[in-house]
């Protein structure tokens, strides 16, 4: 990496890198600030005196902001990575967990498993986690199989597909809520939404077994989607075994977006506005947007529940509204954007 | 270089497209694909770069089959230009003549200097140097095409595949592709397969020309065998196909 002097080419930019170094340093600071004003912000204002003094005060910090601005965290960082890869994969800005349906497929598919009661666990994994892993599963291959024809994969047949996919899951999800007790009926109604409600360590270290080692194989992928987000041939020309890099990508994402819809139901567009945000910021080269996009992403979404948690002081709004209040618009600017690219051309 | 033998392919519940093709790509060749529409170029190009597998028959890479190369040893020797690329994300020329480095890297590792600088040469050499930083997504397909072959370039192959690169390119463009082709060829030694249907330019800077029609080989040769009428009535099914020797060139054209 050294500079020689007599170097008579100018290289234009940074190397990639160095802008994967500065871009992973700053956006550590971004997410230690987003994690401190996520686990200060909410209707019980804490602060340090209060944390070291008052029992009530240390029992709200411990038991339900810390576990939920984790889980915020862990949420946000799974479903924005998986963005980054999907839209990587498809070469596509607007692909998202959301608008391809692999949320609405793993929500009914937890949805399934909560009516029938299945609250119990097979070898240490709780069912629902199965069940939602088999919902995304399901949903990513209806909407690929659809959307490809012959060696290309039709960009507005690709999303239109998973909306419908989405559309289709949801309404799957509300005749099971109508059948189910109501109990569980209202458990059901959370996944519609997204919601982050306090769930504590346990359930997020039950994720964390599926999770971490997701996280590490599908970044493992970042060359490959690099490769492909050129070009399918190009990337093959240049050594990714294609079949191979989406069968992996196929899987690894329903895995981490089953699981993280499991507990915090489908919450959209964050796998969209994140990875967005990071191209703007730090470029298109998709070995960089990948691991930025898990930290944005966790910081988004722990400052996206805090706003949920605080706009209306005592009464909470669910994340996914958040999310969706934002995310919905941004698609739509996105669409009318690529228009003039015609990445919406099939 | 590359050796088809008896190769053929069909793609999933689709007629054969390639139907018994015996084809040998001698080292240092400028070699020339044509025939009409349909027939199955793009397919034995594809082919002959790594990308498909073939039904039947095999495919060598110096004497040894293609499947079986690592694909760190296939794409440092085959080099591949699609006919066209996608352009979803507004990647820059130079990000993307960079990825040509990529069978020379690890998995995890990224682009050094010295890379930076094969991919600039790469550009350089077919002149698209001051695109470095432009984005894919405005350049003309002309463009694009030249930042393609760039990037084929910086894989620094012994043998380069490229799939029409002359459609959308201008007049003085499609004379400096053949330039910088011939030059390599000569200087380096690159072996060069292009599919064309520009049947002008072959003359006299290819020293051999396949033929392909309805998936087989209908005629192998040096351009002053090929470019005949009888030949290319043959190959076109047109009869209504002139050629002309001027000024050490073949021009081909088709009487309207």
């Amino acid at each position: 990496m050294a500079a020689s002097a007599e170097s008579a080419i100018l290289i234009p930019g940074r190397m990639p890198k160095a802008v994967l170094v500065r871009s992973l340093v700053i956006l550590l600071m971004v997410l230690a600030a987003a994690t401190f004003i996520a686990l200060w912000a909410g209707y019980q204002r804490l602060d340090w005196y209060t944390l070291r003094h008052d029992e009530t005060a240390r029992a709200i910090f411990f038991r339900l902001r810390l576990p939920r601005v984790v889980l915020a965290g862990v949420i946000g960082s799974t479903l924005a990575l998986v963005g980054a890869a999907l839209q990587a994969l498809f070469r596509n800005p607007l692909a998202d967990p959301f608008t391809l349906g692999v949320s609405g497929g793993g929500a009914l598919g937890a949805s399934v498993a909560i009516a029938l009661g299945w609250g119990a666990r097979v070898a240490g994994v709780p069912i629902v986690f199965l069940v939602a892993f088999a919902g995304s599963a399901a949903a990513i291959l209806v909407v690929y199989n659809i959307a490809r024809t012959g060696a290309t994969v039709a960009p507005g047949a690709l999303l239109l597909a998973g909306v419908v996919c989405n559309l289709t899951a949801g309404a799957g999800v509300l005749t099971i809520q109508y059948f189910a007790d109501e109990n569980r009926g209202l458990q059901i109604l959370r996944w519609l939404i997204g919601s982050l409600d306090a769930v504590g360590f346990e359930t997020t270290n039950q994720m964390l077994i599926f999770l971490i080692p997701g996280w590490i194989a599908l970044l493992a992928f970042s060359r490959d989607l690099h490769l492909l987000a050129m070009d399918e041939d190009t990337a093959a020309s240049l050594g990714v075994n294609v079949r191979r890099s989406e069968l992996c990508i196929y899987a690894l994402s329903s895995l981490l977006v089953g699981v993280t819809v499991a507990v915090g139901g489908s919450i959209g567009f964050v796998g969209l506005i994140v990875p967005h945000v990071v191209r703007l910021l730090f470029g298109q080269d998709v070995r960089i947007v990948m691991p930025c996009s898990f930290l944005l992403g966790a910081a988004f979404l722990m400052l996206a529940d805090a706003v949920a948690r605080t706009a209306l002081g005592q009464t909470e709004l669910p994340v996914g509204a958040v999310t969706g209040i934002l995310g919905g618009p941004l698609f739509l600017w996105l669409m009318r954007r690529d228009q003039r690219y015609s990445a919406m051309q099939s | 270089m590359i050796e088809v033998r008896q190769a053929r392919f069909a793609y999933p519940s689709g007629p054969p497209v390639i139907r018994g093709v015996t084809v040998s790509l001698e080292p240092g060749a400028m070699a020339a694909l044509i025939g009409p529409n349909g027939c199955g170029k793009s397919t034995l190009v594809r082919l002959m770069a790594g990308l498909l597998k073939p039904s039947e028959g095999e495919i060598l890479l110096d004497g040894r089959p293609l499947h079986l190369a690592s694909p760190a040893e296939r794409t440092r020797k085959i080099a591949y230009v699609p006919q066209g690329t996608a352009r979803a994300f507004p990647f820059t020329a130079f990000e993307v003549v960079l990825t040509g480095r990529s069978p020379y890297l690890s998995r995890y590792a990224f682009e050094g200097r010295r890379d930076a600088e094969q991919a600039m040469e790469a550009m350089d050499a077919v002149g698209v140097a001051g695109l470095a930083s432009r984005r894919i997504t405005e350049l003309s397909s002309g463009e694009r095409q030249l930042v393609s072959l760039a990037r084929a370039l910086a894989q620094q192959p012994a043998c380069i595949l490229l799939d029409e690169p002359a459609a959308s390119l201008d007049l003085k463009h499609r004379a400096a592709l053949v330039r910088t082709l011939a030059g390599l060829q000569a200087r380096r030694g690159l072996t060069v397969l292009l599919v064309t249907h520009d049947l002008s330019m072959l003359d006299p800077h290819f020293n051999v020309i396949f033929a392909l029609r309805d998936g087989a080989m209908a005629a192998t040769g040096s351009p002053r065998e090929i470019l005949q009428e009888a030949v290319l009535a043959e190959v076109f099914g047109d009869e209504h196909a002139r050629v002309w020797h001027a000024e050490g060139r073949t021009f081909v054209w088709s009487e309207v």
